[in-house]
């Protein structure tokens, strides 16, 4: 019978609560969290229930168990508002999600609340030291969002006329990017996704829509080289232009 | 003694700083905790009346610790305010007593309500735990369970409860006669069958049904009685009385009188508010004629709920917010006449598309299946065929993908959420089974959803890369003495990721020895076709091909190959065809290996093939309608033509002559499905194929590739070197022609007729039955070809299809025509079958 084992079967919660801190010191947070688990309970309503319950959350935190450790910062947000820890609390909660945020193919709802978090955080607490590591996780985090949105457009582009016309979902989808992350690192890929959209569409239009399709994208390619004047597309951009220039004749 | 100071709520609230806080009431903690879980602290600002004061009472509640809480201002002076929390804490538990209940239920519920000693009481637990003792026993079958809880203090210790828990399970209910008074239309018989849970006890009649009597089935099947009467046009139908009497043997006598009403029949439909259909066509789409029987039913399902329901023409083109309402517009003699009040709101067009819940499948491997696309209509079918697509993929829970519209009818456009739960569905086989007096295990691995863009991200391996919808199967079968056999493959099903093409590699070797006995029937047999969707993986070993001798090792057949395919869904001539090809090298390693041609030595095969498909069937698992047909062209090089080598020649060994075979063959299937009857539930399958193995060099024909035919059509080893076709009613490989004594089927047709009728349809199981007519014969030379001389049979059978094992079945068929030669493969005959075949 190891001395944890006591420890564990004993009674004397303020002996427990003592062994459960040390344990925490030493780094061995998996019998640590094991301790305070039951003292949140038996503490609830007495002075040492705030610092249990923070330890508790931290020591879930640092065995990665963030789905966990969310929830105890939460509670412990909830329940002591005023507390010395709420501070960090707030902050580790928005790290909890940094760490649950998932590669930007998947589910990023996460990724989102860990940015909320941040940034309720940042409201919160704009003095706090850590404001800068924050910024620099929401940054990251961002990022993945900017990616997959450019992503789905992508992939609306490289499916072509595959059960259907994907053109114009990639249009609106590009635009829907735009609008969401106006400084995207995309900004240039996805306008002229974008302008070659419309020309495709354009240029595969029946009769009744062609004019209007391709004047539509003549606005798309001034707006462009307006944006890009230097952009690497400008190539291809112009050759749209001649191309579309040459089909409008028959308009005029 | 101080009066409190007033607080106006009908001013303006002022600002206050707050001086102090007290805590008063019951307590056992300490007030300055108590004072701290307020969230309010000394010298902050809040106002009065104000948020500040109602959060920290909701937070006290929240804790569920106090049975009481008050908060108010003990006196205010200037900006600075007192405040006073009074709270009552909730009582604590000492212990629970049981009334009415056996030691062991008692265990039971205990941990299900899982009360502690020293836990607080609130209502919520004690609700809690009133809820899970019922629902305990209802489960069991005690449908009139009572529980009562009294909440009892407890002298010894201050603030603290027992709790009685009191039980009456009461005994199983159980009806002894159930009559109807005032019904004309139906018969008491009838009346009856529409109730689905109280039935008369002791009536053959009743044998599977329920006889217990519980109160709310009852009520519920007093209302399926109404509904009947109603879709029969007894609209005004209603239950005048009903009463139960209680007999002292537990049983109850039950009288429903029912008042019927008239017969009622639709009159004129109108529409009113429609703009984009005309009345007339409306009206046709409906179906419901002036003068046919009024239906309540009936008039919503073809409104709203029928696939082809008049609402659907809406939702189908944009009209998200469209609304069709019937309204009685006049009832004279027995007829209504109905004024549909149609609101068609405008067209909304898809914003964007949200996908969630994918913890492991890649977005786009999602998106790439969406019908649904940002820019279109709304369109409601499209959106149910998408869901049908997604849970085709395999990657999801079916039962659980939810697609939200969330509609913005300023802009007129609609956002689709999609919401899905992932699903486990790599499959690891380790199965054995026993067979001819020996063991045969397999182990097999299949993961569908892999990612081989992550095979060296070492993040990703959790425990392996997935989320790309790729294929890895990898299989090891052997009987530890003279079979073995391994096999690897992967699929991409959308190479390049803009179309779905897919591309396939696969690696097989299987090692068979000799035993000094050799086998029951002349051959092994194999399922090599394709390995586009037709692996023949996760199937138990069955069926007894081998004797369970010794292995002999001057005797074995080594078969090592490699394919690589491009399949290619195509959109002419129209979105149902596909086309596949393959390269395949397979090596054959023989010695004394008499059941070929060819018995020693080492051969060669590449060969390419393409094949042409179309699949237009509805279902894979109960196929009502559709066709579905393949050609196909294997073909090797003809080396015969250019290798300078007399084939013609005696001195030839096997060796040299069958270094590289070569062959071209041709197959071809067609099957072809129809509804009988108007439930399409009777299902008619019509299915021809053929086969043709042809050469290029009279003396190089191919010892391998040729068909086996007779039987059920399946192995359970993966075998290379012949095609297997099945005929049920004959015995395994029976109508192979033989030349010199070893099989040489070289031409192959077959006709089958199967009537399908099935017994369940549930996503947990898919159970049909068959009888089938089919016929088909084999040949080894063109010229022997005849198409009508073929062996026939006949026979029923019953398919079973269980998410986890698969497609199974077993048949059993009669072979009307004796093969010359093996006297016995005729007759009645079964046969297993274990996964899906074309």
């Amino acid at each position: 019978c190891s001395e944890y084992q006591k420890i564990l079967k004993s009674t004397d919660y303020g002996y427990k609560y003592e062994k459960a801190l040390e344990y925490y010191d030493q780094g061995d947070y998996m019998r640590a969290s094991t301790l305070l688990q039951e003292l949140i309970s038996v503490f609830m309503g007495t002075d040492r229930a705030e610092e249990a319950h923070y330890k508790y959350a931290y020591a879930l935190f640092k065995m990665r168990d963030y789905i966990s450790s969310v929830y105890h910062f939460k509670e412990f947000v909830k329940r002591y508002p005023n507390s010395e820890y709420t501070e960090d609390a707030r902050f580790m909660i928005g790290v909890n999600y940094y760490h649950l945020s998932p590669n930007p193919r998947l589910d990023q709802t996460d990724t989102n609340n860990a940015i909320e978090a941040f940034q309720l955080f940042m409201n919160l607490y704009p003095e706090s030291p850590k404001v800068e590591e924050a910024n620099k996780m929401v940054e990251e985090l961002r990022n993945k969002l900017v990616y997959k949105s450019y992503l789905n457009a992508k992939l609306y582009y490289n499916l072509g006329t595959y059960l259907g016309n994907n053109y114009q979902a990639a249009v609106i989808t590009a635009r829907n990017s735009l609008d969401d992350f106006p400084d995207t690192k995309y900004r240039e890929e996805l306008s002229f996704l974008i302008l070659d959209s419309l020309y495709i569409q354009a240029v595969n239009s029946v009769p009744e829509k062609e004019e209007e399709r391709l004047r539509r994208t003549l606005d798309e390619y001034y707006a462009f080289i307006n944006e890009f004047p230097e952009s690497s597309y400008l190539k291809q951009a112009n050759r749209i232009f001649e191309e579309v220039t040459k089909l409008l004749k028959k308009y005029n | 003694q101080e009066e409190s100071p007033v607080i106006s709520y009908s001013g303006k609230p002022k600002e206050y700083i707050i001086a102090e806080i007290k805590v008063t009431g019951d307590l056992n903690n300490d007030p300055n905790i108590l004072a701290n879980l307020s969230g309010l602290k000394v010298g902050q600002k809040i106002t009065v009346p104000g948020e500040e004061i109602s959060d920290a009472v909701k937070k006290y509640w929240e804790y569920g610790l106090f049975s009481d809480v008050k908060i108010s201002a003990e006196k205010i002076e200037g900006n600075k305010i007192y405040l006073n929390i009074y709270l009552q804490e909730r009582p604590r538990l000492s212990e629970i007593n049981f009334i009415g209940l056996k030691k062991s239920e008692i265990e039971d519920i205990s941990s299900k309500i899982s009360m502690m000693k020293g836990t607080q009481v609130t209502p919520y637990l004690v609700d809690r735990a009133e809820r899970y003792i019922k629902e305990h026993f209802v489960q069991k079958g005690f449908y009139n369970t009572e529980v009562t809880i009294v909440q009892r203090d407890d002298p010894d210790n201050p603030n603290h409860v027992f709790l009685d828990v009191e039980v009456d399970k009461k005994e199983k209910v159980k009806v002894r006669s159930l009559r109807f008074e005032g019904n004309e239309v139906f018969s008491d018989n009838k009346l009856n069958r529409f109730m689905k849970k109280t039935n008369e006890k002791g009536k053959l009649k009743n044998f599977f049904r329920t006889k217990k009597f519980v109160q709310e089935e009852y009520e519920n099947d007093l209302k399926s009685i109404i509904e009947k009467y109603n879709e029969n046009g007894y609209r005004d139908a209603y239950v005048v009385y009903d009463s139960i009497s209680k007999n002292p043997d537990n049983t109850v006598d039950i009288v429903i009188g029912i008042d019927e009403g008239n017969k009622y029949y639709f009159g004129n439909i109108t529409w009113v508010g429609n703009t984009v259909y005309p009345g007339p066509y409306l009206s046709e789409k409906l179906r419901i004629q002036k003068g046919d029987v009024f239906n309540q039913t009936l008039l919503e399902e073809r409104l709203y709920m029928d696939d082809d329901a008049v609402h659907n023409l809406y939702m189908n083109n944009g009209y998200l917010f469209s609304n069709i309402e019937p309204v009685d517009v006049r009832v004279y003699n027995d007829t209504v006449d109905l004024e549909m009040r149609v609101y068609e709101g405008q067209q909304a067009t898809i914003d964007k598309v949200i996908i969630k819940g994918n913890t492991k499948t890649h977005e786009h491997v999602i998106r790439r299946e969406l019908r649904t696309k940002p820019g279109e209509l709304f369109d409601k079918s499209e959106l149910i065929r998408t869901v049908r697509e997604l849970s085709q993929l395999g990657h999801f829970d079916p039962e659980n993908i939810n697609p939200v519209p969330i509609p913005d009818p300023d802009k007129g456009t609609v956002d689709l959420e999609y919401n899905l739960v992932e699903k486990a569905n790599d499959q690891i086989e380790l199965s054995g089974g026993w067979g001819g007096g020996m063991f045969v295990g397999s182990l097999g691995l299949k993961f569908t959803n892999f990612s081989v863009r992550n095979i060296f991200n070492k993040e990703a391996w959790r425990p392996l890369p997935t989320g790309d919808g790729q294929t890895l199967s990898l299989r090891a079968q052997t009987n530890g003495k003279y079979y073995q056999s391994y096999s690897f493959s992967f699929v991409e099903p959308w190479l390049g990721g803009k179309k779905p093409n897919s591309f396939s590699v696969s690696l097989y070797r299987s090692i068979q020895t000799g035993t000094s006995s050799g086998y029951y029937y002349g051959n092994p047999y194999s399922n090599i076709y394709g390995g586009y969707g037709y692996s023949s993986y996760g199937y138990p070993y069955y069926g007894s091909y081998y004797s369970p001798l010794e292995e002999d090792p001057d005797e074995h057949m080594k078969v090592t190959g490699v394919s690589v395919g491009f399949g290619k869904r195509l959109s002419w001539p129209d979105d149902f065809f596909q086309f596949y090809t393959q390269a395949s090298y397979q090596r054959y390693d023989l010695k004394n290996w008499i059941y070929f041609l060819m018995q020693n030595g080492n051969s060669n095969n590449l060969s390419f093939k393409v094949m042409l498909s179309r699949n237009s069937i509805d279902n894979p698992l109960y196929t009502r309608t559709g066709s579905n047909f393949t050609l196909g062209l294997e073909l090797t090089p003809p080396y015969s033509y250019f290798d300078d080598i007399d084939y013609s020649s005696e001195d030839l060994s096997d060796s040299e002559r069958y270094k590289w075979i070569e062959y071209h063959k041709w197959t071809f299937k067609g099957s072809v499905f129809k509804p009988l009857d108007n439930a399409l539930k009777l299902v008619l399958m019509a299915k021809v194929e053929g086969g043709f193995l042809g050469y290029y060099d009279e003396n190089k024909k191919s010892p391998f590739e040729k068909f086996v035919l007779g039987g059920d059509g399946m192995s359970g080893y993966s075998y290379y070197g012949s095609e297997t076709i099945g005929l049920r009613g004959y015995e395994n490989a029976s109508l192979t022609p033989l030349t010199d004594g070893r099989q040489d089927g070289n031409i192959y047709n077959k006709l089958s007729l199967e009537l399908r009728y099935p017994l369940t349809l549930q996503p947990s199981a898919t159970v049909y039955g068959l009888v089938f007519a089919e016929a088909g014969n084999s040949w080894s030379e063109f010229r022997d070809y005849n198409p009508f001389g073929l062996k026939r049979s006949a026979g029923v059978g019953v398919r079973i299809f269980l998410p986890i094992f698969g497609l199974m079945g077993i048949d059993w068929g009669y072979g009307f025509d004796e093969i010359p030669g093996s006297p016995d493969a005729n007759g009645g005959n079964f046969h297993f079958v274990i996964g899906q075949s074309f």
